[in-house]
């Protein structure tokens, strides 16, 4: 997977009515199967920049090209689909769904993309080491377990790119460092590219490649 | 996983809201169809059995009690006539069959009707239809009677079975019965889904004796040299009747002969003619107006059952942003959201439209008896009616309309927003 950002801007209205622009990046580039942390300041902007990239918000100008598709200029339902194929996302405070079990948590996740089946959803949560919890709902499960869940769901679809917004803070250390390895192990076995943002310096010891997100966004 | 199943799935979660809303429009759609039944069924019922009976002669008073008292056995007849307006129809050229009826008695509620063996020989209760007999024959003495199909079902009365009759249309505790007559059942009707399953047949001759017995009864009280009469009629006991259903030779006679007797111009007879089918269709058309209204108030249950859907839906909507941003965010379209929360709207209102046909229908059957005995009518619930489509269909259809707004809401949830950490 190849990742290219072009002249990416983002701006918001706050309740003032003022403008101010939260992302501006000139250029960005990731190589198929590299793995990166990006370290930044909360408030700089680096929960919008994974939003931007997996289509969530749509960006004001600029282009963001993944295996050569501009996503930001798809249709909204045109990225929807591109989401459920191509990206895994996996969020600080996990996101599940709370009325499901952990084997219908991953399913709902390939339903999108339009190749549920159980086999590979009962695969990704053994990959994870959850085979035994497969029937449990998140409130059934540790915090860890959850966030194994969540990386289940996140790369069940084989993503060619995972997203990970602070996928460890909500975990204790010994959790986290178990969880972030497993991403990486999976991403690397995969060949998925990867994006981490997080302020946690034991979370960056993990990656080789580590940038700060304001040498890239420059609205600051 | 399919939509379907995230559907349910939600329904279930709001398990209490979504049963409570389904009950709601349940109540309403039962309403709706069990009175639109009734009526409909009640209205046909009457309609098919008044047009059996061409004219009714009766003593002067209200049409309508003599309608209802001579074809559907319910309310008091109005009084009795001498038996000569009898003879004197039966005689007249422009007649094709006069029966006579006497009423007075009843057992557990039956009514004893005095007539003569031509009601199940000639009387055509129905275009084409007589009485047929699916037990026993016609009765050929004076206390033998011939029984309804219900009568039988309800009393247990099987030919052969004998029963004594008690004084009045209605039993009542202490009603005095007539110990001295006990009739022999003859024979059971077969069913006719008309008033008449309902009916205990007697010759008249039997009821003249009973209540001329009774007069002699009364009379040796004060009088100790009365003669009491057993198995003949006393002298001096008038014989009456209470009604004559009347089939004339050609409806040119119709308008000729109910004038003639109305206005007092048929020499001998002092009464009314009516026709029970328009007495029947005044009656309708007054109930009609007491019948919309109920229609309107249980449209408006419906419409309250709809309400709480949109409430339910959209309530539950505030609560489910974080679950709508999930699912966005694994990469379902606005227009799948937008698609749940209508077949939310959808299945609420199918099953409880579907539950309210049931329900309605159910209860129906199992109040089928009081209705009858009420209307003198039977209806069955079993039946189904066309205009229950359109209901499932419109309360479906109204299911979807409210479920609109709530979906719209849902549509437009911000997804990055509602993903962030809870603070």
């Amino acid at each position: 997977m190849e990742l290219k950002i072009q002249d990416l801007k983002k701006s918001f209205v706050n309740s003032g009515k003022e403008e101010f622009k939260i992302i501006d990046i000139k250029e960005f580039e990731l190589d198929p199967g590299e793995q990166i942390a990006i370290k930044g300041e909360s408030g700089s902007g680096k929960s919008t920049f994974l939003n931007l990239l997996s289509g969530i918000i749509r960006a004001d100008s600029g282009q963001i090209f993944i295996n050569g598709t501009d996503i930001a200029g798809l249709s909204e339902a045109k990225t929807d689909r591109f989401r459920a194929a191509n990206i895994g996302y996996i969020f600080q405070t996990f996101n599940l769904l709370q009325g499901y079990t952990a084997l219908e948590n991953v399913m709902i996740g390939m339903m999108f993309a339009g190749k549920p089946d159980k086999i590979t959803a009962e695969n990704a949560l053994s990959t994870v080491g959850l085979s035994g919890k497969m029937n449990n709902r998140p409130n059934e499960l540790s915090v860890g377990e959850q966030q194994r869940v969540s990386v289940a769901r996140a790369i069940v679809n084989s993503p060619v790119l995972l997203l990970a917004d602070e996928p460890t803070a909500n975990l204790d250390s010994k959790n986290s460092g178990l969880i972030i390895d497993l991403i990486r192990e999976i991403c690397s076995d995969k060949k998925i590219s990867l994006i981490t943002v997080t302020h946690d310096p034991m979370l960056l010891d993990h990656f080789d490649t580590v940038i700060n997100f304001s040498e890239i966004n420059i609205s600051g | 996983m399919n939509i379907l199943k995230i559907v349910f799935r939600n329904l279930k979660h709001r398990k209490l809201s979504s049963i409570l809303t389904v009950i709601s429009i349940m109540t309403g759609v039962a309403l709706v169809i069990s009175i639109m039944l009734i009526k409909q069924e009640t209205e046909d019922a009457f309609n098919q059995t008044a047009t059996g009976y061409e004219i009714i002669v009766g003593p002067k008073g209200s049409p309508l009690q003599l309608t209802l008292s001579t074809v559907y056995q319910i309310g008091n007849p109005i009084q009795n006539m001498p038996l000569s307006t009898y003879e004197l129809l039966k005689n007249d050229k422009r007649v094709k069959l006069a029966i006579p009826y006497v009423l007075g008695d009843n057992f557990k509620n039956f009514r004893i009707v005095g007539t003569v063996p031509e009601i199940f020989t000639e009387f055509e209760y129905k275009k084409g239809l007589n009485y047929k007999f699916s037990e026993g024959t016609i009765f050929s003495q004076d206390l033998e009677a011939v029984i309804g199909s219900e009568t039988s079902d309800r009393t247990g009365l099987k030919t052969g079975d004998y029963f004594m009759g008690s004084h009045g249309i209605e039993s009542y505790e202490g009603s005095e019965s007539h110990d001295e007559y006990k009739f022999k059942v003859a024979g059971v009707l077969e069913k006719t889904y008309t008033p008449v399953d309902r009916v205990i047949f007697v010759p008249m001759n039997a009821v003249w004796k009973i209540h001329s017995h009774e007069a002699d009864l009364r009379k040796a009280e004060t009088d100790s040299s009365v003669h009491i009469h057993k198995d003949e009629i006393s002298d001096d006991y008038e014989k009456t009747i209470t009604a004559v259903l009347l089939k004339l030779k050609s409806p040119v006679y119709f308008d000729l002969l109910r004038r003639q007797i109305n206005d007092n111009k048929y020499e001998g007879i002092n009464a009314q003619a009516i026709l029970p089918v328009f007495e029947i269709k005044q009656l309708f058309d007054i109930i009609g107006n007491i019948n919309s209204i109920l229609m309107i108030i249980s449209y408006l249950v419906i419409f309250t059952g709809a309400i709480s859907i949109f409430v339910s839906i959209y309530n539950s909507i505030n609560e489910r942003k974080r679950e709508i941003a999930i699912l966005r965010s694994l990469g379902a379209k606005r227009s799948y959201i937008f698609r749940t929360i209508i077949l939310e709207g959808f299945f609420i209102s199918l099953t409880g439209a579907l539950a309210g046909i049931f329900t309605s229908h159910f209860l129906i059957y199992i109040f089928r008896n009081k209705i009858s005995d009420l209307t003198g009518i039977q209806i069955s619930g079993v039946a189904y009616n066309a205009e229950e489509l359109i209901i499932l269909s419109g309360t479906v259809l109204l299911g979807i309309l409210v479920s609109l707004l709530p979906a719209m809401k849902a549509y437009r949830t911000d997804v990055a927003e509602n993903l962030s950490p809870l603070s």
